[in-house]
């Protein structure tokens, strides 16, 4: 449909023949319509890299893997006696494990924390700078404009996760050493097929986030203050986390946006746990449909005074 | 997206800022409540998927039904299954926990992978850790996750390896069997359903003890109905309509679980320890507890050892809990030693013409502990335990 859109504006501008105009135009503009995404979305993507309180940020969720690794290594002669969080026992194991057990210790706060922080900047931190109405002039579809954002939003997430479990794990195997490594259920599995799980459930922990930045883009529609929207968007989580152990509430704890994010660590079970993951994917998708046609609503509606 | 197209076009070349638009706010926010409602109407209908009406069941009566659950436990299967019990004791904070220790009260995933008797795997998932239990043959394997320890036991040859117990008694299989030998005249045996269970349909027996001194109201198994195996067992309370105890398939495949689910070798950094096989092992021990009385209404007598008494007496449970029993430290202890002072706190004196004690009442136990090490305990009312503990009731106890 947003081709669609293009062609329409653009058919208006060729104004000959209509019908093999606009099969002509329907060409053009799909390729411009394109590239004009591509190039706000490099725009969008690359706003999120150029800002240094992004990489501070960056460089909190990269200390985390290597305080941990570094304290295990100092301190423990390789014996953790199950204390502390999950994975941690496995970390002298084998160097994986150092970025699993900071990914466990970050998802609670300092991810969504993250999250809030670049979905605020996406329209509440353009209006608080005044930039978001220079962006509007630019001839590109409210809602398109949403979803880039939305988009770049999802990838600079991604981007700063896989860096984070990079650093853990090279840390980690600098350490601790590689090799196979024993999953939840006591099984081996081979080094790569530990690598894949560890792709996997930043897949799992990408799409569980994609439903929280909805959430934050919904926010982030309605105020132009950015601060509003990280605090708000991290005391959802929050939130929902604690409400996740009142036992007095286990019937709507399944409906919780951060209920099914542990269930990452179902990929390190032998075979495979499916029966949490699939639900926290549909619970995900749900979120994010949900708030982002409500960030839609507000946002295609707004006016945007400053 | 629909009413992006219901706003006309921008007149000219340059699309025009927003102000020109026309502005219904309604019809814009109507979209997001219609997602909403589809992403709900959408889990609704997967509820409501099982409710719907099919071709009825054939009919199986409940002589059949009694003697499928007998048969069942040739059946190979694997599935994952939910564990609830509810006994009104007070809620322990381990409820993520992989701790075998603490099925006695919360809610448990468990995973099962199930060959015969003598090839099962049950593992208990705990947020972040799980607990496997594993048999092939003769060889018992338990691995925790939590503190990389691996037990190992080979069960003796013969007979006795065969009646010992083994992981196969977590299953609802072995469990309505169970509650089946205690099926003799005392019981009213109904059927009831055809309920849908891990989306498969199955018949439901409903066990009710006649006797009003046991606690328990009556007792609900649900048969699948292609491969006659229990897939749900729940336990009521007298009185009570919510089940106490509840075991039921949530997902359930009906193939042979492959070997490879029951061989299981130590990881390399695990410390395993070699239990003696319990033919041995049980030499040395205290006088074992043993069962007065039949059926529904049988009381387990037993004793207690002098120094586990002490504490338990002196209300210093806490320092028995397995969290602070062994080596380990910091905050796992602390919360087990917690948990189980809360439960002992539970416990309310009593007293007798066999002496004075404590009682602890849950939904279906009940459990006396007498001053001078002696415990009795059943699914009855504390009378009954009195009666046991003086020595009145009737004396039936083939002591097995």
């Amino acid at each position: 449909m947003s081709t669609a859109d293009g062609a329409t504006i653009v058919s208006g501008r060729e104004g000959t023949d209509p019908r093999r105009g606009s099969a002509r135009a329907l060409r053009w503009g799909a390729g411009t319509a394109l590239r004009a995404d591509l190039r706000l979305f490099g725009s969008e993507f690359g706003l999120h890299l150029v800002r240094r309180r992004n990489w501070a940020g960056v460089g909190v969720l990269l200390s985390v893997p290597i305080i941990l690794a570094v304290c295990v290594k100092v301190t423990s002669d390789g014996n953790t006696d199950g204390a502390g969080p999950g994975f941690l026992t496995a970390v002298t194991d084998n160097g994986l494990f150092v970025a699993l057990a900071a990914l466990t210790m970050e998802l609670p706060l300092f991810l969504p924390l993250a999250m809030a922080t670049i979905c605020a900047d996406t329209v509440a931190g353009e209006a608080n700078t005044g930039t978001l109405r220079y962006l509007l002039v630019v001839p590109v579809h409210r809602t398109r404009l949403l979803i880039i954002k939305y988009l770049a939003v999802l990838v600079a997430f991604t981007g700063a996760l896989l860096l984070l479990v990079v650093v853990g794990w090279a840390i980690g195997t600098a350490l601790f050493g590689g090799g196979s490594l024993t999953t939840l259920s006591g099984e081996q599995i081979s080094f790569w097929a530990g690598v894949g799980r560890l792709l996997l459930v930043c897949l799992y922990i990408d799409v569980c986030f994609a439903g929280l930045a909805a959430i934050g883009m919904f926010v982030s529609t309605l105020t132009e203050q950015p601060l509003a929207v990280v605090i708000a968007t991290v005391a959802v989580a929050t939130i929902s986390q604690v409400l996740d152990t009142v036992p007095q509430l286990s019937s709507i704890h399944g409906y919780l946006p951060t209920h099914h994010w542990m269930a990452f660590a179902d990929l390190f079970r032998e075979p495979v746990a499916l029966g949490s993951i699939r639900p926290g994917i549909l619970s995900a998708l749900a979120y994010a449909a949900i708030f982002l046609s409500a960030a839609w609503a507000r946002f295609g509606d707004k006016d945007i005074t400053c | 997206m629909n009413s992006d197209t219901k706003t006309p076009p921008p007149a000219g070349p340059e699309p025009a800022p927003s102000g020109a638009r026309p502005r219904r706010p309604l019809l814009r926010w109507a979209v997001p409540a219609g997602v909403t409602a589809v992403v709900l109407g959408a889990g609704g209908i997967a509820n409501l998927i099982p409710a719907s009406a099919e071709e009825p069941l054939p009919v199986r009566s409940v002589e059949q039904l009694l003697l499928d659950v007998q048969d069942s436990l040739q059946t190979s299967l694997s599935g994952t299954l939910v564990q609830r019990t509810d006994m009104g004791l007070p809620e322990l904070p381990q409820s993520g926990s992989s701790d075998l220790a603490s099925l006695v009260s919360g809610n448990h995933t468990l995973r099962l992978w199930y060959a015969g008797p003598k090839k099962v795997r049950v593992a208990l998932l705990g947020s972040l850790e799980e607990s496997d239990v594993i048999r092939n043959g003769r060889d018992t394997w338990v691995w925790s996750s939590r503190d990389k320890t691996v037990t190992h036991t080979v069960l003796p040859q013969g007979p006795l390896g065969d009646s010992s117990p083994s992981p196969s008694e977590l299953t609802p299989q072995a469990a309505a069997k169970k509650i089946l030998e205690a099926v003799d005249p005392t019981t009213v045996v109904s059927s009831a359903g055809p309920v849908k269970i891990a989306g498969e349909r199955a018949y439901e027996l409903v066990l009710s003890p006649k006797d009003s001194v046991s606690l328990i109201g009556r007792v609900r198994i649900a048969v699948e109905a292609a491969h006659h195996v229990p897939v749900r067992l729940q336990v009521f309370p007298r009185n009570d309509s919510n089940p106490a105890f509840e075991v039921a398939f949530t997902q359930i495949s009906f193939d042979r679980p492959s070997d490879s689910h029951f061989r299981f070798t130590a990881p390399p950094g695990a410390k395993q320890q070699d239990l003696p096989s319990e033919a041995q092992s049980g030499q040395g021990a205290e006088q074992p507890p043993e069962l007065i009385g039949q059926g529904w209404t049988s009381v387990l007598a037993g004793r207690v050892s002098g120094d586990l008494l002490q504490k338990l007496l002196s209300g210093k449970l806490g320092e028995m809990a397995p969290g602070a029993a062994g080596s380990q430290s910091g905050s796992s202890g602390s919360v087990g030693a917690l948990a189980t002072d809360r439960v002992f706190q539970a416990f309310e004196s009593v007293s007798g013409s066999w002496g004075k004690g404590r009682l602890l009442r849950t939904a279906l136990c009940s459990v006396l502990l007498i001053d001078d090490g002696r415990f009795y305990a059943g699914a009855v009312r504390p009378e009954a335990l009195y009666r046991a503990a003086a020595g009145s009731l009737p004396s039936a106890g083939d002591g097995r």
